[in-house]
């Protein structure tokens, strides 16, 4: 990998809006390199920059300083033919799907392919071939309104890779849709990557998206690059605060403790294998701090006591509290003079 | 004199519909290149250029701010030279087709415009030309709107064409005009109008049957 080109190079990259409420800076000094054959995340929250970061790549946004090169080749010097050249050689998915509502399936598909001059019967047959690929070969005369978020998605794909581009740009791709069509619509980005070799940048604001699927991961922060990486490597050490918020959720928020107010957990036979607290975290998402534990297992049941101080707010209490009576976990509130 | 009266009707049906339809016709052979300039000029168009955009559109509200029966009058001058008179159904074509360009340029505009932008940013991000966005987008995805907004316009034109009989032009506002306010023949004034309003359900209806054909958005 290191001595390949890189196919998507950006250096010292920025770009500012000036519309009538000033100069907005949406990226600043953005320097990142796409290998060939990678899936390379680029996640942030919304707002972060990413959108205008990844249509900085193909040039739908021109960036206002620094440059963008493909494979090697700057576009800022290209020329519109030569541009649109470069355009059909990158494939491009959107969280809208973005098909065009008066045509057929098989119509959407040979769409790029008709920019490009392909044949007319050359594309139809290239068409039926892609949707074979995406699975949805009985569907070529439907328009898109017939189709449900993920099978659009999946003409979308099909679309997109269609003129057998390098590069597949990939903009919050399953945002809109649930989570089971999302792990489908990733394997299969996945499958395309593994089968045809293109390089696959993904845009999104979530974690498990690049989880399931980058080899690498830029994560944006406030217009900048807060941290790049192996995707393994990020989530196990991240080394800036967004990262650790987005790999970490809430959990990485520091709470303050102290003020909070104190409860008294008995364990009385319990299944010790339940981890009672740990599912009060997760199901209550609140922060729980073990102030006193007293327990021990006995043949398998868990005996005992425990403090636990609770933030002051009085919505979780009450959510902690109602799950430990679902729960059947006996439990009193304490004084603090009392620990 | 009954077949007489059948025979004027008919006549003058005839010059409603080639009035109508000639200048309906002519008014969006203009009109469409305006309004596809002014939705691909503007300033988040296809191809910005917005101060040439800003000028044709203030040419565009110029002519369409001057009262038609004027217009006629107006350019008169100009209408003799193109047709040989100025005068007669074939004279009206000329300022009608005037007036109702600038109007149609707009409603183009207006179709244009509710295309969804993701789809030409999907169109752009495939390497497509301005020129290809145009014929293979804009104009495609538009249609069912192209095609309501053409029915309004065809029947606005039958409006004006009926006004025109004002001014020496033929058709079926001529005979309303003509027996109804000159000489107090109200029935004839009125069949005149129910030819009229038949007219306007027709154009209309048919506009809209089209547009369930062709929308292939619904369903």
């Amino acid at each position: 990998m290191e001595n390949k080109t890189p196919i998507i190079r950006m250096d010292g990259l920025g770009k500012a809006f000036t519309g009538s409420q000033g100069t907005v800076r949406a990226l600043e000094d953005i320097s990142l390199e796409i290998m060939p054959g990678e899936i390379f995340g680029i996640i942030g929250l919304s707002g972060a920059g990413k959108s205008t970061l990844v249509r900085c790549m193909n040039y739908l946004e021109v960036p206002t300083e620094g440059e963008v090169y493909y494979d090697g080749k700057p576009l800022s010097e290209m020329q519109d033919a030569e541009l649109r050249k470069v355009r059909q050689s990158m494939g491009m998915i959107f969280q809208q799907f973005n098909l065009l509502a008066q045509r057929t399936v098989l119509g959407n598909i040979c769409f790029p392919m008709e920019i490009a001059g392909t044949p007319r019967e050359e594309a139809k047959a290239r068409a039926r071939e892609l949707l074979k690929l995406v699975g949805l070969e009985d569907r070529e005369n439907a328009y898109p309104a017939q189709l449900s978020g993920g099978q659009k998605q999946r003409v979308a794909i099909a679309r997109a890779i269609a003129t057998n581009p390098k590069v597949l740009l990939c903009d919050e791709a399953t945002s809109a849709l649930d989570p089971n069509t999302t792990k489908a619509i990733l394997q299969l980005l996945k499958e395309i990557n593994q089968s045809m070799g293109i390089t696959v940048v993904i845009i999104t604001h979530e974690m498990a998206v690049i989880e399931a699927v980058c080899d690498r991961v830029a994560i944006i922060d406030k217009s900048h690059i807060a941290e790049i990486g192996e995707v393994s490597r990020v989530f196990a050490e991240p080394k800036s605060k967004i990262g650790r918020q987005l790999i970490l959720g809430d959990a990485a928020e520091k709470v303050e403790f102290g003020t909070g107010r104190l409860f008294r957990i008995i364990f009385d036979g319990l299944a010790s294998s339940e981890p009672v607290i740990s599912n009060v975290v997760l199901a209550c998402k609140v922060p729980v701090n073990i102030m006193y534990a007293a327990t021990r297992d006995i043949k398998g049941k868990a005996a005992g006591q425990m403090i636990i101080e609770l933030p002051d707010h009085e919505p979780d209490i009450e959510r902690v509290l109602q799950y430990l009576d679902r729960a059947k976990v006996p439990y009193e509130e304490v004084g603090k003079n009392e620990l | 004199m009954n077949s007489n009266l059948a025979f004027l009707f008919l006549e003058e049906l005839g010059n409603t519909l080639i009035m109508t339809f000639a200048s309906s016709a002519l008014a969006y052979v203009i009109g469409i290149p305006l309004g596809i300039l002014l939705v691909v000029w503007a300033k988040n168009g296809i191809r910005p250029n917005p101060r040439a955009q800003e000028a044709l559109g203030v040419i565009i509200n110029l002519i369409r701010s001057v009262p038609f029966l004027i217009l006629v009058i107006a350019i008169q001058n100009f209408t003799r030279k193109l047709v040989g008179t100025s005068v007669g159904t074939k004279a009206i074509i000329v300022p009608l087709t005037l007036a109702s360009a600038p109007y149609v340029a707009r409603i183009v505009e207006a179709s244009l415009n509710e295309v969804d932008p993701g789809v030409i940013e999907a169109a752009k991000s495939m390497g497509a030309s301005t020129w290809q966005i145009i014929v293979k987008v804009l104009l495609p995805e538009a249609k069912p709107s192209l095609i309501t907004n053409g029915a309004i316009a065809v029947t606005t034109i039958l409006g004006y064409s009926a006004m025109a009989g004002f001014c020496g032009a033929g058709g079926l506002g001529a005979v309303a005009i003509n027996y109804g306010y000159y000489r107090f023949e109200d029935g004839i004034m009125w069949i005149a109008i129910l030819f009229l309003v038949i007219l306007v359900q027709v154009i209309q209806s048919l506009g809209m049957t089209l547009v369930k054909k062709v929308d292939r958005r619904a369903r």
